[in-house]
């Protein structure tokens, strides 16, 4: 009576071989990685996760494949750039000269924001007795309004 | 009257002008032709190096991708003629059929092509993007020689 | 008419000629004889560049095939709208075109100025006219349209079908009337330098002729955003392409102009940094132009692609060294008047405004050329697409919406905190509303969720403009809301033809952000009569159905479509082989477009029996068109001009000012 108790219990042990690797990969997960390629079927630069021709199918379903047996995106990241270049990266990876590419506009900012301190600074003149401050009450509404649009007229 | 700042800057401004002018005539006019002029006259086109632009024809080419050598026409669409072309070196990736290419080289007489030393090739703008990839084609018109 | 067309051109360019020098020494000389001829001379250089437009067109309705350029864009069957538009279709023909809108413009800006701002219309004039003379020389030397070729082929090779659409009708000219309107505003701005006279009638000027500018930039910006989502298939409306950053640019520091020009009216203050702001765009302009023709993203190398790089370079070295030398000049002449008060201020806030507007045009800039810079300094090739520029940019419009609320309720010069605060409640409060309201729909994401609670503030700030100025108006002149609201409106239209305006603006980052954020879309292989669905939408594939047209192989795929269980319609996306380009199959997309949201369809492939789409469902993608209609019209509603009645005492001074400068 042993022997069939063993078998099964072996049977039972093979059959966990046949359940699919891995968590079930959601489309999002798939957009996260394809968002950042490029397809690379035509010329013109569209995402895979933009373009619908037949190549960016295909590299949805291998896309989905790879994160099905388990890759990380930067693993999928690494296989398309080793098969097609630094190109297929829709954006450019931080290393090298690529940092100044990623950095310089936040470097311009801040330079900008220097620049509109200093030029805050030199256009400030004395503090003046004229100070215009809108109110909310109806009649200085009713007046300030009238006020400002008189203003405005002769502006204009 | 005038100021010599005026002066200095009007001269330094004319003259950068002119310069400017004379390269960019001196590197254009003189070097770019056009498909149907050196089919009309080939033999005046074995001396000196000229540029030519046109579209790769679709079904003329040949890419022998280990010896870094296509052969292939150049498509004039204004006048609907194509040349032979055959070049070796790099080929740009963006080279595919009815791409926009930049050709100089020297008209050979012998082989009665044109033998091109310098490719370019532009992509087609985004509103004419080609749906299909590249590869196949290619692949439909060529015979891959390894 | 070859040679008419041809000989208008030269004769345009010598006309130029002589107009830039009679204009510039009459103006320096204040000859007013000479002065008036170079005015005739831009009137004259637009007649000529009309006869030659017209020329053009003639060819190519008549299938003159012998002019090599109507060869190349036109062919014997193509549809007399897209003869029409094939003026524009390649090279020299669309420099034809630009120049005649420049010219237009020019002749434009000399008629509505004959008695007026007669100090710097002399320079202004020579400015736009060395513009013209550039195009021209690049009409007659570098891209002739009217070269002769042979043989004569039999037929054309005609518009590539997949530019014989209404878009490739408006969307081409619409953005050159905005790029090209530039050109005057920044000529006014050169002539102001050049002759010195630096009072505020310049600042007037620049500012109507840069709305205008603006208004036609984003009308054409926006076709070309509609013109990719429809037609491109690839469910999107902006791809930080090359070509569509060429346009945004300027765009960018337009609005960054026409609101630091604001400044300078009021407070006279900045004056300086206006001109930069006015030089910048121009120069951007051209750079766009430069790019759009050049190649020279695509490929450092490509460069080479046409012989028309190196003018344009050339171009815009000498006009920005002519502008920043002039500046330099009469410095003396700009300093301020005008001081600011205190950070809490409207002037610092649209400081910040400008600020942040140049810092996101630098940034798309240097996303933009950064491909060929790295290749040239690296030799490797990388891609700066979406997700740089995205990334890069989101803070910055985040800070720009928000500002956009702040601004309105802070006042001129110094407003006190107390106030401030006092202002803010109930926006703030807005604010909050709509944040609660995204987390209760769902929404985690820290990014919508600031921009779509950012936008619920702005809105409110907006709101209470209109509904406190309608109330005291009411006070005044009892009367219904919305008629208060409409007098209020006229009485200062610039005010609030700009509250308009943002209304728009946010209208259309609620319609990014969401379209964006919580747009969906799958691929879908199913068989004949297998339904599938995404969101609240069902479709039912029946199976492909052919057709041959007389141009095209059309294979369409028909879908049922139901939303939450009603059947609604059809949609019909479609492949089409054209036979003239039989390796380039066009896909036409099916979209069903509701205020709510798009679904948009493409067939991708398919064989016997199943078919494969590509869906979408982009939710609030309507709202976007619909706000940047309101940005437009908001724009031209600040364009209107006054009641004369009122403005008649004013008239009368301002001629007499006139007169004597």
């Amino acid at each position: 009576m042993q022997r069939p108790k063993h078998i099964f219990l072996l049977l039972l042990v093979c059959s966990v071989g046949f359940l699919p690797a891995g968590s079930t990969v959601e489309w999002e997960d798939v957009l996260n990685v394809t968002e950042n390629i490029v397809c690379t079927c035509g010329c013109p630069t569209t995402l895979v996760s933009a373009c619908s021709c037949h190549r960016a199918e295909e590299m949805n379903r291998e896309v989905e494949a790879m994160l099905t047996k388990g890759s990380t995106n930067q693993e999928i990241y690494d296989h398309y750039v080793a098969q097609f270049g630094l190109e297929v990266l829709a954006a450019p990876r931080v290393e090298g000269f690529n940092i100044v590419g990623w950095f310089l506009p936040f470097l311009v900012l801040l330079l900008g924001g220097c620049g509109v301190i200093v030029g805050y600074r030199y256009l400030k003149g004395d503090d003046d007795a004229q100070i215009v401050t809108p109110t909310t009450s109806p009649i200085n509404e009713k007046y300030h309004s009238e006020i400002q649009r008189e203003i405005a007229d002769l502006d204009t | 009257m005038v100021r010599p700042k005026f002066l200095v800057a009007g001269g330094f401004i004319l003259g950068s002008l002119v310069f400017l002018m004379y390269n960019g005539i001196n590197d254009s006019m003189v070097r770019y032709h056009e498909v149907p002029e050196v089919l009309a006259q080939p033999t005046g086109f074995t001396e000196a190096r000229i540029r030519l632009t046109g579209q790769v024809k679709p079904g003329t080419v040949h890419l022998y991708k280990r010896q870094s050598k296509v052969d292939f026409e150049v498509y004039d669409q204004a006048s609907g003629l194509s040349l032979p072309v055959t070049y070796e070196g790099d080929i740009p990736d963006t080279f595919q059929e009815r791409a926009e290419v930049v050709i100089e080289g020297r008209y050979h007489e012998d082989d009665e092509q044109f033998r091109a030393t310098i490719l370019l090739a532009k992509c087609p703008s985004k509103y004419e993007k080609i749906d299909d990839e590249p590869e196949a084609v290619i692949a439909s018109s060529t015979t891959l020689n390894e | 008419m070859i040679e008419l067309g041809r000989y208008s051109l030269i004769a345009a360019l010598f006309l130029c000629g002589y107009g830039i020098l009679a204009a510039f020494w009459g103006g320096y000389r204040k000859h007013l004889p000479l002065v008036r001829s170079s005015e005739n001379a831009t009137i004259a250089t637009l007649g000529l560049c009309l006869v030659s437009s017209c020329c053009l067109w003639g060819l190519i309705f008549q299938n003159q095939f012998q002019v090599r350029y109507v060869a190349l864009v036109s062919s014997i069957n193509q549809p007399a709208i897209y003869k029409f538009t094939s003026l524009w279709g390649s090279q020299s023909g669309s420099l034809l075109f630009w120049t005649l809108i420049l010219a237009a413009f020019s002749a434009i800006f000399v008629f509505q100025n004959r008695t007026r701002n007669r100090a710097l219309v002399p320079y202004a004039n020579g400015i736009l006219l060395a513009s013209c003379f550039f195009f021209l020389l690049l009409l007659n030397f570098v891209a002739p349209p009217f070269a002769l070729h042979s043989p004569v082929p039999p037929d054309g090779a005609g518009l590539n079908p997949l530019l014989q659409n209404p878009y490739m009708i408006i969307h081409p000219p619409s953005l050159y009337l905005g790029l090209i309107c530039l050109n005057v505003p920044f000529a006014i701005a050169l002539g102001a330098l050049f002759s010195g006279d630096l009072r505020t009638t310049w600042v007037t000027a620049t500012r109507k002729w840069g709305v205008v500018a603006w208004c036609f930039l984003t009308f054409g910006i926006t076709l070309g955003g509609m013109w990719a989502y429809e037609e491109l298939g690839w469910g999107g409306y902006w791809a930080w392409d090359p070509v569509e950053n060429a346009s945004f640019m300027p765009w960018l520091i337009a609005t960054a102009f026409l609101h630091s020009i604001m400044i300078t009216e009021k407070k006279e203050m900045l004056k300086a940094w206006n001109f930069i702001l006015i030089i910048l765009a121009f120069e951007l302009t051209m750079f766009g132009t430069f790019l759009t023709r050049s190649g020279v993203i695509e490929s450092v190398h490509s460069f080479a692609l046409s012989n028309i790089g190196p003018f344009f370079v050339g171009f815009m070295v000498i006009t920005s060294l002519m502008g920043l030398y002039l500046l330099t000049y009469r410095s003396t002449q700009l300093q301020r008047k005008g001081e600011m008060q205190s950070f809490l201020s409207r002037e610092f806030t649209f400081l910040l405004n400008n600020w942040l507007f140049v810092s996101i045009c630098f940034a798309v800039f240097w996303g933009t050329i950064f491909p060929v810079l790295s290749e040239w300094v690296t030799g490797e090739k990388i891609t700066v697409g979406p997700p740089f520029f995205n990334q890069v940019t989101a803070p910055l419009w985040l800070a720009l919406l928000i500002l956009t609320g702040v601004c309105p309720l802070i006042a001129w010069r110094k407003a006190t905190f107390k106030n401030f605060k006092r202002n803010f409640i109930f926006p703030i409060i807005g604010g909050l509303g709509a944040a609660s309201i995204c987390l209760i729909l769902g929404v985690r994401e820290l990014l919508p969720l600031m921009l779509l609670s950012s936008a619920g503030f702005v809105a409110l700030t907006i709101f209470f403009e209109f509904y406190k100025g309608a109330q005291a108006r009411q006070a005044i002149r009892p009367s219904a809301f919305v008629p208060a609201v409409i007098d209020l409106a006229t009485m200062n239209k610039r005010r609030y033809g700009g509250f308009a305006v943002h209304v728009g603006v946010v209208l259309v980052f609620v319609g990014i952000t969401v379209s964006s954020f919580f747009g969906v879309d799958r691929f879908f292989t199913v068989q004949d009569n297998e339904s599938f669905s995404l969101g609240p939408y069902s479709m039912v594939y029946r199976g492909l159905s052919e057709r041959r047209d007389p141009e095209k192989d059309v294979v369409g795929a028909p879908l049922e479509i139901s939303r939450n269980g009603e059947i609604i319609g059809t949609l019909l996306p479609e492949k089409h082989v054209h036979h003239t380009a039989q390796d380039q199959p066009q896909s036409e997309v099916a979209i069903r477009s509701t205020l709510q949201d798009d679904l948009y369809i493409v067939l991708s492939t398919w064989t016997e029996g199943s078919a494969t789409f590509h869906v979408y469902l982009r939710p609030l993608v309507m709202l976007i068109w619909i706000g940047v209609a309101i940005m437009v019209l908001g724009g031209l509603f600040v364009l209107v001009p006054d009641q004369k009645k009122a403005r008649a005492p004013l008239r009368s001074l301002k001629k007499e000012e006139d007169a004597k400068a």
